[in-house]
């Protein structure tokens, strides 16, 4: 692998044909070809090759396929064989691609003079420079060199360890913004435990939910979104037709809570009482398990304060809501599962008492043995590291990753800090806010060019290796920091006995073969772990029982909530911030406001008239809100635009984490505010007082109407009527006979087709994410989609209703939409040219090089699906590197669309031509299908009645419709509705 | 009548030789391009009947033929050249001319925005002279056909293969 | 009717003609030349902003999504359907022997010809790649490629062009005696000119006779033309599913529209050409006065179709055409609708008064109001009806840009640059026809003159 790396540079000079006849659009054809001088023989010019890696955006450790075309990884897909992500992956994994090729990223070592100004440096100056301040700190005495980073996986931070070691230091941070501390801390009390468990929701009746937004941002949204699915198909359950029940407790109706029957609007901070409330009744009731065999009258005076009656004024949450949620849990017979998110440590507490009491341990909530350590530093230890620093105890620090100035709380104290410190090194890819302290900055290889591993779980090692040659001549952080132990720290250093990063991992991976005995030669092992992209076991269940101590301990109610709140949460796509240097995560609006390019203050339309903002835009123009008011925070006023929604609880601002970046490159500098910089420590919320300016600051959407206005766009229907065989009475009337002007088309071969389950999209934006990536769609930014002219195929139709007024059916509305490549299509007849026509395989093609742009065909969409080139499109280098050259880059002045990946369509079928056989089904999976954590999405040929996505419409045929039938448009993508809880039924 | 209808002409023509001017096909020279280390097709395919796939080998196997690695010309003419071979390994962003490569220059250009896979037309039984003409006579590359979309849909039409645009423009 | 309506040119003889328009077409003076610089000028501007558009992108306009046809579609229905009532009246009337037609019917015809070149740039500078426009055409080619005859745009390429050339034949064949009477009365580079645009005509006898056969033939071809073109440029829209749109109505309701513009922007040209050329006793307040009552008829029929489209949204029930309906006029752009009701059917209604219509300022102001008024029913039904579609999460509405606004304002400018050179060197009021016209009515005398009760 490791050589093969080295020769497959050469194929980027052999590349430059092939990519030049795929980048016609936007660069002259090369005239040269130049050839390897030795190929590499496991690998052809224009077929992509797949190495298996992990995913290193978030902790979760999805294992991850990288497309790697002519030496340029061009698209990560989700690793079938990996047990957490199987073969899906989120929007923030896609858009990794952009962290490598991002063209903000260091190129060089840089250092910064007397006068602040930085200045180039070779790395040998840089390496020179770093070992001399370490090896006279560590001279100077213990402990005063400061390492704060990200974790990157037990073997890397075992090698930071080891260099800290050699500098006589013991201060090594691995900070994670949003970490699981507190799960952790409660973990500890509750079961004596330093691991987390995890969860089956798939195998729940019933699903509470404290603030743990689990198909976005929680703990593993890749994985939990796929059991979620799993979770709401309607199946038979003591028999009866049952979707189990949800309930979301959390101030704002988040794409989780959209999803989940119930959305318990709860006062900020107060998730914790009511899951103690929750607990109350399920104790009170007598639901606690006998299994379970906790004391419980020391329940009973646990939960004696948190009557509902009583602590409803402080939770914000009517007795009745809590009471029936607490029966959908206490009464659940086929298990129930309590999940805890956000920094209050009690919700952590009361849901694993939850999940122990109802007798759910080891069925819904699991722990397994050979669990891995935890993986970021306690609270504690990061603030005896600041601390340090500020009395002048560290020398040199050394930041690689977290963006700890950025993300630390409250943000100055951190700065503040590092300031007395004698030098910083900042390690990184792209210069962010803690960079702009370090006065050394050493760039760095990208996850996607190292070596790393991961072990999110027991049983779950994943291997990061490099699949391609590094973008920039950057170093591995750890082939640096091993260097210099061995440069700098004599020898101490020379005891670390790794070469470098990989011969760290692969060492690692030696042991691990020791540690789990597998059977095979090391190469072979080692072979397999690189080829699968890790080593999957299944571990074995470990049988806990709750402590009887943590019932002991009581905790103080909280008091009643302030009269406004200002709340942060993590934003789906940017997290913690990392993603806000990504154009894609930028462009995707986020599900539920529908905001791009932007941090917003979400008010309820309540709070708003309080604070004397009205909502005078709906349907009107292309954004979310305009009226700027300003918060006061401890450290000083901030200044936000409100966007008015019902989905949020009255009295509450709810303010997303990730934008406000001073740096971090042109992507993310200078949007919206930074949450983390006013927030105090371990909360996300802060009682503020706000009032309206007279400033005015767009929040862009492409979003025009929330209000479905009754069509049939996104359907919905009781479980009750779906029982019944009910079809849904919708209002528009049914066209019985359709009158055809022309023929019926006549498909001999396959007729392509889609079915997308409403029931299942969790609005992840993933299908999104995979779109951009896949079919080389231009990010046009935020004036331009204030114009109405964001470029994705696809997008996530978000149509909301008052959750106060509606009587049945959820108040949120999602579903993806892309083109229908309807059999009549509209867009068809009116182009003058055929660049709009019809294929023998049912597919509305687009043929750009024809089109002369009429724009007649969008106009005549219903589904407005197509979307124009306004300007040439523009890929600064290297972010032209991930184009895939299967795919035209259109020019300026052509009509796009979605065309179910024609490019991975005709691959297969040639393939499959050649090799003298029929497509198999399933063979051909669009990008948007692909990557699709809930699986929502099933694309097959309509033709073959066997096939997979046939079949789902045939098991789910209650279900099936096709959107604005009245238009007879004749849709090949059929949609399958939402089903929801009867709100009678409890 | 003449005094309008001379000018008239005289712009014409000038305008005519214009355009023969400014246009690229088909008036090219049709004297191959000189290569820059001196090649011949015609020894290699013609004389010594080397099938065009020992040296373009992925056009079985891919969208693009290849042009045959320095190795493959080493195979026959002697591994003393090898040692003289050092693998070429440069960063991305480093634009110095790496040791020992070859820069050839191109004779056939797709038009913008079609996608040409050679696989399936090898695969069909199409010999490679039936686009790139007789290039085992060939000193020097000369492209017989211009390859334009007549050229393609006119052989699909005869032999009955997809006429559907979506297959090549996409 | 009031006496101001008698038409008072009876009193012409065959030499006035000759001698106004001779003056007419006189050497211009420096005012005239100011004009047609500044006119020259706004083509300029809007060329420049052409030439940017082509070379940025369509991205430099307002355009987005959903309203993807706006201004330069507007335009395009705008400027044929002002040429319509140019062959209206020198085609239509014509065959109907309508006498007061005669002094206006050339400037209208005129109007026609530069109105359709117009017309014509507008989806060229609407597409995406202008420099593939000639793919509207078939031709043949090596790639088999033809155009799509079921596409509206490809009729409309035919319409255009038939009425183009048709329009052109028309008005040229009608010059020929009048160019010949020139030619006999001019020198210089002129008298060549107007030597080959003549035709040897000779004024005999035959020459008449074939003279006014193929002027009878021409206008028989040009009529179905009044009805056929603008019907095609209407189903561009009928055709389309768009709610707001898709309604059969469309076609006779655009050729009315049509012609209720094109009768008022013969009024907004022949107003002050009247006056500044001073050809007030060749075209006559008679003549307006016709021309004011065209418009009054078309206007109540435009008002009639405008209740005929609220009726069948009513009438079909589907909720997504009556919301589309009700945005046009209560949405955010309302504003736009209820100007185009003002301009088209309640300020013409003044027209009923005999004052007003003789009343030559007050006929200019109305006739500017209904130009408005018609380019706004335009961008309402096509703006608006896009920005208020089918799924209401695609809902925008549209605000035109610099360029849009720019572009249509030069090809104002091109329109009357064209127009006001015409005037000068070819004649604007047909010299033959009006002596006809004088004859009928010497022969006639007074007691069978056809105002005679109103006298």
């Amino acid at each position: 692998m490791s050589d093969g790396l080295s020769r497959r540079s050469f194929i980027k000079l052999a590349a430059t044909a092939s990519a030049a006849a795929a980048i016609p659009g936007c660069e002259p054809a090369a005239r040269k070809l130049i050839p390897y001088v030795v190929p590499d023989e496991n690998l052809i010019p224009g077929v992509p090759t797949f190495y298996a890696t992990t995913c290193a955006e978030c902790s979760a450790g999805c294992g991850v396929v990288a497309r790697v075309m002519e030496g340029r990884v061009i698209k990560l897909e989700g690793n079938p064989a990996d047990p957490i992500s199987q073969g899906a992956i989120c929007a923030r994994g896609q858009s990794a691609l952009q962290g490598l090729y991002n063209p903000d990223r260091l190129a060089k070592p840089h250092r910064r003079g007397g006068d602040g100004k930085l200045t180039a440096i070779e790395w040998d100056d840089a390496a020179k420079l770093l070992n001399d301040q370490l090896a006279a700190a560590a001279k100077a005495g213990k402990d005063r060199v400061a390492f704060v980073g990200a974790a990157q996986g037990p073997a890397l931070d075992k090698v930071t360890q080891a260099w800290a070691q050699a500098y006589n230091s013991s201060r090594v941070i691995f900070w994670e913004a949003f970490s699981d501390e507190p799960a952790r801390a409660a973990a500890e009390a509750c079961f004596g435990r330093p691991d987390l468990p995890i969860y089956r929701l798939d195998q729940a009746e019933t699903i509470i939910s404290f603030g743990a937004d689990f198909v976005e941002t929680w703990d593993s949204p890749v994985e939990y979104a796929r059991q979620f699915a799993q979770f709401r198909m309607p199946k038979t359950r003591a028999g009866g037709l049952s979707i189990g029940h949800a309930a979301y407790v959390g101030p704002r109706l988040n794409a989780t809570a959209a999803k989940c029957d119930e959305w318990v609007a709860a006062n900020p901070g107060s998730e914790g009482a009511v899951a103690m409330a929750v607990l109350n009744v399920v104790v009170t009731q007598g639901w606690v398990s006998q299994a379970a065999g906790v004391d419980v009258a020391a329940l009973k005076t646990l939960v004696a304060d948190y009557d509902p009656e009583k602590i409803s004024a402080q939770t914000g949450v009517s007795a009745a809501t809590i009471t029936k949620i607490a029966g959908w849990f206490g009464q659940a017979t086929d298990g129930a599962v309590a999940l805890a998110g956000g920094p209050d440590p009690q919700a952590h507490l009361a849901a694993f008492i939850l999940n122990a009491v109802s007798g759910n341990l080891g069925k819904t909530m699991v722990f397994l043995d050979g669990a891995p350590a935890r993986a970021t530093s306690s609270l504690a230890d990061v603030r005896a590291v600041i601390d340090a620093m500020r009395d002048g105890q560290v020398d040199v620090l050394v930041i690689a990753g977290g963006n700890p100035a950025y993300t630390m709380p409250p943000g100055d104290a951190f700065k503040d800090a590092a300031n007395r410190v004698g030098l910083v090194v900042w390690a990184g890819e792209v210069p962010d806010e803690s960079a702009e302290l370090a006065s050394l900055w050493l760039p760095t290889h990208h996850a996607l060019e190292s070596w790393r591993d991961s072990n999110p779980r027991a049983g779950v090692y994943g291997l990061g290796q490099p699949v391609m040659q590094p973008v920039f001549p950057s170093r591995p952080l750890h082939d640096i920091l091993i260097e210099s132990a061995h440069l700098g720290a004599g020898t101490a250093g020379q005891a670390i006995a790794y070469e470098n990063a990989a011969d760290a991992v692969s060492t690692a991976w030696q042991e691990l073969q020791g540690k789990i005995g597998a059977s095979a030669t090391p190469k072979q092992f080692w072979d397999d772990a690189r080829r699968h992209g890790g080593v999957f076991q299944a571990a074995k269940e470990n049988t806990v029982k709750l402590a009887p101590a943590v019932l002991a301990q009581k905790s103080p109610v909280p008091g009643a909530a302030a009269p406004l709140t200002l709340w942060a949460f993590p934003h789906i796509f940017l997290y913690d911030g990392r993603g806000a240097n990504k154009p894609w995560l930028q462009e995707i609006p986020d599900p539920i406001t529908q905001v791009v390019w932007d941090s917003w203050a979400e008010v309820h339309p309540e709070t708003a008239k309080q604070l004397g903002l009205v909502k005078d835009y709906e349907g009107a123009r292309l954004f979310a809100g305009i009226n700027m008011v300003e918060i006061s925070t401890p450290s000083g006023p901030i200044e936000l635009t409100v966007t008015i929604s019902p989905l949020v609880k009255p009295g509450v601002i709810a303010v997303p984490y990730g934008q406000g970046h001073t740096s971090y490159g042109r992507y993310a500098r200078g949007i919206g505010v930074n949450p983390f910089a006013f927030l105090p420590e371990g909360t996300r919320n802060l009682a503020v007082n706000a009032r309206k300016i007279d400033k005015t600051h767009k929040l862009v959407t492409p979003l025009g109407k929330s209000d479905m206005m009754g069509r049939t766009i996104i359907e919905a229907m009781s479980l009750n009527d779906l029982a019944k065989g009910v079809e849904p009475d919708f209002g528009e009337e049914k066209i019985d006979q359709p009158y055809e002007m022309y023929p019926p088309f006549v498909y001999a071969g396959h007729k392509w087709g889609m079915t997308i389950d409403v029931n299942s999209c969790t609005g992840c934006s993933a299908c999104i994410a995979a779109c951009y990536a896949e079919n080389n769609i231009q990010v046009v930014g935020k004036a331009n989609v204030d114009l109405g002219r964001i470029m994705s195929w696809i997008r996530v139709e978000r149509y909301i209703r008052d959750p106060e007024e509606i009587k049945e059916g959820p108040p949120v509305y999602i579903a993806p939409v892309l083109c229908q490549q309807c059999d009549h299509a509209p867009c068809e007849p009116v182009c003058p040219v055929f660049a709009s026509s019809h294929t023998s395989e049912g597919l509305n093609a687009q043929i750009y090089n024809r089109c002369i742009g009429t724009r007649f065909c969008e106009n005549n969409c219903p589904y407005k699906v197509r979307r124009f080139n306004w300007y040439a499109p523009e890929f600064i280098e290297p972010l032209n590197f991930q184009l895939n050259p299967d795919v035209t880059v259109r020019g300026a002045g052509v009509m796009e669309k979605c065309t179910f990946c024609i490019q991975r369509i005709t691959t297969a079928e040639i393939d499959a031509r050649t090799e003298d056989r029929k497509l198999i089904d399933g063979e051909i999976i669009p990008a948007c299908a692909q990557a699709c954590p809930a699986r929502a999405i099933s694309f097959g040929d309509i033709n073959d009645p066997n096939s997979a996505m046939m079949k789902r419409r045939d098991d789910n045929h209650g279900r099936t419709y096709t959107m604005l039938p009245e238009f007879n448009a004749l849709p090949a993508v059929t949609y399958l509705r939402d089903v929801y809880q009867e709100k009678g039924k409890a | 009548m003449n005094r309008i209808l001379i000018p008239v002409a005289v712009l014409m023509f000038v305008g005519g030789l214009y355009t023969v001017a400014v246009s690229e096909r088909p008036w090219d020279p049709r004297i191959g391009v000189e290569q820059p280390i001196p090649f011949s097709h015609r020894v290699h395919a013609g004389i010594n009947k080397i099938p065009c796939q020992y040296c373009h080998e992925y056009a079985r196997r891919s969208a693009n033929s290849g042009v045959p690695p320095i190795e493959r010309c080493v195979g026959c003419h002697g591994s003393a050249l090898l040692g003289g071979i050092q693998p070429v390994t440069r960063p991305w962003t480093n634009d110095s001319q790496p040791p020992f490569e070859i820069r050839w220059n191109r004779i056939y250009t797709l038009p913008d925005f079609v996608r040409f896979v050679h696989k399936p037309h090898i695969w069909a039984g199409v010999q490679c002279q039936e686009c790139h003409g007789p290039v085992e006579t060939m000193d020097r590359v000369v492209p017989v056909h211009e390859i334009n979309m007549g050229f393609c849909v006119s052989c699909h039409a005869q032999r009955g293969a997809t006429q559907e645009c979506f297959v090549c423009h996409h | 009717m009031a006496a101001a309506v008698e038409p008072s040119n009876i009193q012409l003889s065959y030499l006035d003609v000759d001698r106004t328009a001779q003056r007419v077409m006189a050497p211009a003076g420096l005012k005239y030349w100011l004009w047609v610089a500044f006119c020259a000028f706004l083509v300029a501007l809007g060329g420049a902003f052409w030439t940017r558009q082509i070379y940025e992108g369509l991205g430099v306009t307002g355009y987005g999504q959903p309203t993807l046809w706006a201004v330069y579609i507007t335009d395009f229905v705008f400027w044929v359907g002002i040429a319509h009532s140019g062959t209206l009246i020198s085609a239509v009337l014509f065959l109907f022997r309508t006498r007061w037609r005669t002094a206006v019917y050339r400037c209208a015809e005129t109007m026609t010809i530069f109105a359709v070149v117009t017309a014509g740039l507008f989806p060229i500078v609407h597409l995406g790649r202008p420099w593939f426009f000639y793919w509207l055409c078939p031709y043949p080619n090596e790639r088999f490629l033809q155009p799509d005859f079921r596409s509206p745009l490809t009729w409309d390429f035919f319409a255009i062009s038939t009425y183009l050339t048709t329009s052109t034949l028309f008005l040229s064949v009608g010059l020929i005696p009048d160019i010949a009477n020139m030619r006999d009365i001019s020198i210089g580079w002129r008298k060549k000119f107007y030597t080959i645009l003549s035709c040897g005509w000779q004024g005999t006898d035959s020459q008449w006779r074939n003279f006014s056969m193929a002027y009878l033939l021409l206008a028989g071809f040009a009529t179905p033309l009044v009805l056929s073109v603008h019907s095609v440029v209407s189903w561009d829209f009928a055709t389309m599913q768009t709610p707001g749109m898709h309604s059969t109505i469309f076609a006779p309701y655009f050729v009315c529209g049509a012609i209720f513009s094109g009768c008022a922007m013969v009024l907004t040209l022949l107003l002050p050409m009247r006056k500044w050329l001073q050809i007030e006793d060749l075209v006559t307040v008679w003549h307006l006065d016709n021309l004011a009552k065209v418009i009054l008829f078309t206007s109540l029929v435009m008002t009639y179709s405008y209740g005929t489209e609220a009726f069948v949204v009513w009438y079909t029930q589907d909720p997504i055409e009556i919301m589309t309906f009700t945005q046009r006029f209560f949405g955010l752009q309302g504003y736009l609708a209820i100007g185009m009701i003002l301009c088209n059917c309640v300020i013409p209604l003044i027209l009923f008064s005999p004052r007003a219509r003789s009343n030559t300022v007050i006929l200019f102001i109305i006739s500017i109001f209904v130009n408005i008024g018609m380019w706004l029913e335009r961008f309402v039904l096509i703006a608006g009806s896009l920005a208020t579609a089918q799924m209401p999460s695609q809902w925008k509405f549209y605000v035109p840009k610099l360029t849009e606004v720019l572009i249509t304002v030069g090809s104002f400018g091109w329109f009357l640059m064209n127009f006001s050179i015409f005037t000068k060197f070819l004649p604007i009021v047909s010299m033959t026809e009006l002596k006809e016209g004088i004859t009928w009515l010497r022969k006639a005398g007074r007691e069978r003159h056809p105002y005679r009760k109103a006298a």
